[in-house]
């Protein structure tokens, strides 16, 4: 009985909550009706911030991309030495088998690697015709699995690689993965750094829009408060004007990194793309776009909670 | 219901009100009369904490009004109907949102709220304008909307500053037996007023109120 009560009296606090959300919403869109120009001004800066940011958010996806292209050219090669017995060979296959971090492995003989190498030379490859033994080592070619290319996992398959009977040397790309992996560290950094700059002008904007509005409003809100209406109640509706604010100027944001995104994209013509080695440019995937507008969303209501703090505050 | 023990106010080194005590009854209907300036308005700021005593203590409905926690406040008011003598309607919403005001912030449902806010308009006479902004009423035509919001939520309390301050005498007193029938249901209403035709066809219990010291008729 008590139980059902409390359930009863949960149920109505829920459907009272959606009431005053409902509410709080026409009246944060009466406000933006009102307000026009100066909602039209604010919701175009955090476009325009929103932009920049989904700028670098593009260049950083693409770049992680061509890491991913680049790095399946990127192989763990182990070199065998020259005496090595097909048992050794087979030993050193099922050894390599074992990493799950691998995706092919390939075996290089060295009559294969001489003409490999021989191919390679072209018309010079008559300068090799001296030579009364083959001087090429035979190999496993190992590619790596796309979420193992970084440094620490390459490195680690081939130090457990090294101390194998019968291996001569192994090699990995490691110097270019090393640039690779500190300039997207410092790319990171920096994109934070931006977007850390972007939220704190787009809070100052968004929380003195809303200070304006309640300034603009001030005699109602006294009004209001004499009439029994909370401060919760008050707040609502400048809260969710933040929020709609922070939500559309994303949505905007969106669309035009979408339409400079496919003019970019029609503008390069294949033969670039193939120069700079890369298949295809990637728009921002869906989790990144949800991401971005949650954070718009997210700054909206954080901006109109600082200037409704400070106002609410001092009038009771 | 309402016990004032001692209340002082005063503005800067104004004296408003000095040592007032009062003791209105549940279910009592009380003038307050007075010279303007007097103190009328303040009496009733003090009442329903619009602003605060100096000195003094005050029960309403069994609790300690000036030991009120800010965030109790607002509950506080809902228990008090107030007509305001400048009316403090929100001048952005119409007639009839500023009715429903009142019921919005005691989070009444929507179907509920409209019967309510229709029968209000009709008890004010007001149904034909529900949908004009205020300041294209006339002064006694906001009044009566005022009227209309204090009287909404049927409070246990009515305070009712100069509420026939610019009606004709008809309307006066179609208004004054809106105050009477929620008295008659149970609910203590204070008027302040200058107008004494109302209180020959109505009479109640007097204070008048001079150079801030509160005297029974
Ligand atoms: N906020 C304030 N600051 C300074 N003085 C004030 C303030 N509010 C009221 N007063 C003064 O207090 C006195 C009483 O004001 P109050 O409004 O209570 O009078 P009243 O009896 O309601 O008058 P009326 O019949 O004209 O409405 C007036 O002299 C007024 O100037
Ligand atoms: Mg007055």
């Amino acid at each position: 009985m008590a139980c059902q009560l409390l359930t009863c009296r949960f149920f109505i606090n829920i459907v009272n909550i959606f009431r005053s959300i409902v509410y709080a919403f026409q009246e944060a869109l009466t406000s933006i009706r009102v307000n026009k120009g100066l909602n039209a001004i604010t919701i175009g800066t955090i476009a325009i911030s929103m932009t920049l940011f989904g700028i670098f958010f593009l260049i950083f996806i693409n770049l992680q991309k061509m890491a991913i292209d680049l790095g399946g050219k990127i192989k763990v090669i182990v070199y065998l030495k020259d005496n090595i017995s097909q048992s050794q060979i087979e030993h050193l296959r099922r050894n390599i088998a074992f990493y799950k971090e691998i995706e092919k492995v390939s075996y290089v003989s060295k009559e294969d690697a001489l003409i490999n190498f021989k191919n390679k030379l072209m018309d010079k490859k008559a300068i090799l015709d001296g030579l009364d033994s083959n001087p090429i080592p035979a190999s496993f070619i190992i590619e790596v699995k796309e979420g193992f290319r970084t440094l620490d996992d390459m490195g680690r398959i081939a130090n457990g690689l090294a101390g194998v009977e019968g291996v001569e040397e192994v090699e990995y790309g490691r110097e270019w993965i090393d640039r690779f992996e500190t300039f997207m560290v410092f790319f990171k950094l920096g994109m934070g750094a931006v977007g850390g700059v972007l939220a704190m002008g787009l809070l100052f904007i968004i929380s003195n829009t809303i200070k304006l509005s309640v300034y603009s409003r001030l005699d109602e809100i006294e009004i209001m408060k004499l009439v029994g209406a909370t401060n919760h109640f008050i707040k609502g509706p400048f809260i969710i004007e933040g929020m709609i604010q922070g939500f559309t100027g994303t949505i905007i944001s969106i669309m035009l990194l979408f339409i400079g995104y496919e003019i970019i994209v029609s503008k390069l013509s294949p033969s670039v793309i193939f120069v700079f080695g890369f298949s295809d440019i990637l728009f921002i995937p869906s989790n990144g776009i949800i991401w971005l507008v949650v954070s718009g969303i997210f700054l909206g209501f954080i901006g109109s909670l600082i200037s409704l703090g400070r106002i609410l505050k001092v009038r009771t | 219901m309402i016990q004032l023990y001692h209340v002082s106010k005063n503005y800067g080194n104004y004296q408003v009100l000095t040592d007032i005590s009062l003791n209105v009854e549940k279910g009592e209907f009380l003038y307050i009369t007075g010279p303007s300036g007097a103190g009328k308005t303040t009496l009733l700021n003090i009442i329903f904490c619009g602003v605060k005593a100096d000195q003094g203590q005050m029960l309403v409905n069994g609790k300690n009004v000036l030991k009120l926690k800010n965030s109790d406040i607002p509950y506080y008011r809902r228990e008090i109907g107030v007509v305001f003598q400048d009316f403090k309607l929100l001048p952005r919403k119409t007639v009839y949102d500023n009715i429903a005001f009142a019921q919005r912030v005691i989070g009444v449902r929507n179907k509920k709220l409209k019967k309510k806010v229709w029968m209000a308009l009709k008890m004010v006479g007001l149904s034909h304008k529900k949908d004009l902004l205020p300041l294209s009423l006339s002064g006694g035509e906001q009044q009566r909307v005022a009227i209309a919001r204090a009287l909404i939520n049927e409070p246990s309390i009515i305070l009712a500053d100069e509420p026939t301050g610019n009606l004709d005498y008809d309307v006066s007193m179609e208004i004054l037996s809106l105050f009477e029938s929620a008295n008659s249901r149970g609910a203590t209403v204070i008027v302040a007023t200058h107008n004494r035709e109302i209180i020959k066809n109505f009479p109640h219990r007097i204070i008048r109120l001079n150079y801030g010291k509160a005297v029974e008729n």
